[in-house]
């Protein structure tokens, strides 16, 4: 299980690594750069300061969450063209709401819950974004093929992780303190889901190589 | 107990649901794409009939043009020194002497147009740059339109292909612009990124919707110019301007 875990830490900074050394056609991954980047700092943070030197988990969530929004803001931004401004603001507004809140309002409450009000507006962002970049991919009708479309990839990643651990953030909490063992299980989901971005990232940058 | 069984019952439905939704929405947009690929084909075949087309236009403009400037000035050559053969008498041999090297440099002249047409001698000899600011010092001499030309470096350095297809793409811009768009300036600024070239050409003529007219366009000119930027794998965006139009084209290293 650890090694597990330590593998699917490591993983994470395979996908910068691959586009710093591979021959890619950096144009194609412009928008997708800043959330690699953030990947490999989230990786080597979380094997040297939480696995090496057993920092808290508690210390680094707020800055990780904060990096994954920007980037992923980033992002789809680029991607939609800079359209749904509004909704980009919106959501900026109140990805600062929640953490005056946490902080103000919440500020007794767990780290895992607090971690968990993000992470549920970050998976309405991925969900919204991600839909209006599909409805936008075809109403544009110039794809050819999205198979061989890099965002295809990380954007199938996004939302397939966003959506499939939104409710282990929101119970993992009460999990945690009920029974420890068995987070360790519930908390499987998290890192095969990890793998899953990760891996995305890695085939979207291998897409974007250089023919 | 019963929370936690509540618990334990909301993350494995909630988790369960939130998969299949995103594993639904992805399988559709997979379909549609099947459908959009074979839509797509249909696409390239036409861009091919329209390369072929092309082609064929090309070889008959290419005819014309031989015909109606080299051939006729030929023709007016071999008369005038017929005439010259026929009538020798002092007064008129340096008149017929003059009208034929006039004739003579016309179609040099013309020679030299249609060869720089199908491929203009400095894209191979001196590159793209100098080839560009070639063509612009052309247009600037034969039109009412000012050109110019801007670059952040002293060269483009890419290959001669890449030259030509780039050479085209811009030769069909500004000849859309010249026939339509009514502009008094047109702008090329060539700016050398890390990971590429950024291409924009900024003109203040009427607005015209690139991507709008090459869905609708049943000419060849913006086929074109979109199968190019895709041999170039480029992007093409337009920027939405006030006045004028500001195409921009990125192309990779």
């Amino acid at each position: 299980m650890h090694a597990f875990l330590i593998f699917s830490i490591l993983y994470g900074v395979i996908p910068l690594l691959y586009y710093y050394f591979g021959k890619i056609n950096r144009l194609a991954l412009k928008e997708a750069f800043p959330f690699i980047v953030v990947v490999f700092i989230a990786s080597v943070y979380e094997f040297v300061g939480t696995n090496l030197l057993q920092i808290s988990y508690e210390k680094w969530y707020l800055k990780y969450k904060i990096l994954a929004f920007v980037s992923i803001h980033y992002f789809f931004y680029h991607l939609l063209k800079q359209k749904y401004r509004y909704f980009f603001w919106f959501y900026i507004l109140c990805f600062i709401a929640i953490v005056v809140i946490n902080n103000t309002l919440f500020y007794h409450h767990n780290y895992m819950d607090k971690s968990s009000y993000l992470t549920v507006l970050q998976t309405i962002i991925v969900i919204h974004f991600s839909i209006a970049w599909f409805y936008q991919l075809f109403n544009e009708m110039q794809e050819e093929n999205l198979f061989q479309n890099s965002n295809f990839y990380i954007v199938s990643g996004l939302f397939i992780c966003y959506c499939g651990t939104v409710y282990l953030f929101l119970t993992a909490n009460h999990i945690y303190t009920t029974n420890k063992t068995v987070f360790q299980y519930y908390w499987l989901l998290n890192i095969v889901l990890n793998l899953f971005l990760r891996t995305t990232l890695i085939v979207a940058i291998w897409k974007a190589r250089l023919k | 107990m019963e929370s936690t069984f509540e618990i334990n019952l909301t993350f494995w439905l909630g988790t369960t649901v939130m998969l299949f939704l995103a594993l639904g929405l992805i399988t559709t947009v997979i379909l549609y794409q099947k459908k959009f690929v074979q839509a797509k084909q249909k696409e390239a075949e036409l861009l091919l009939k329209t390369a072929l087309e092309s082609e064929k236009k090309e070889r008959e403009r290419i005819a014309k043009d031989l015909h109606d400037s080299v051939q006729s000035d030929l023709s007016a050559i071999q008369n005038y020194l017929y005439m010259i053969q026929k009538n020798s008498s002092a007064n008129t041999f340096d008149q017929l002497m003059e009208e034929t090297k006039v004739a003579l440099q016309q179609t040099i002249a013309n020679t030299r147009m249609i060869s720089y047409k199908l491929m203009p001698p400095l894209l191979e000899t001196r590159g793209f740059l100098v080839a560009m600011q070639d063509y612009f010092e052309q247009l600037n001499k034969n039109s009412s339109v000012h050109f110019t030309l801007q670059c952040n470096t002293n060269e483009v350095a890419i290959s001669t292909n890449q030259g030509y297809e780039l050479f085209r793409i811009f030769q069909e811009f500004t000849n859309n612009l010249l026939k339509y768009s009514q502009a008094t300036t047109c702008s090329l600024f060539i700016r050398a990124t890390k990971n590429g070239y950024v291409f924009e050409l900024v003109d203040n003529g009427i607005s015209f919707l690139f991507k709008e007219h090459y869905k609708n366009s049943k000419g060849l000119g913006l086929q074109n110019i979109q199968s190019r930027v895709k041999s170039l794998q480029g992007s093409l965006e337009q920027k939405n301007v006030p006045n004028g139009n500001h195409i921009t084209l990125e192309i990779p290293l």
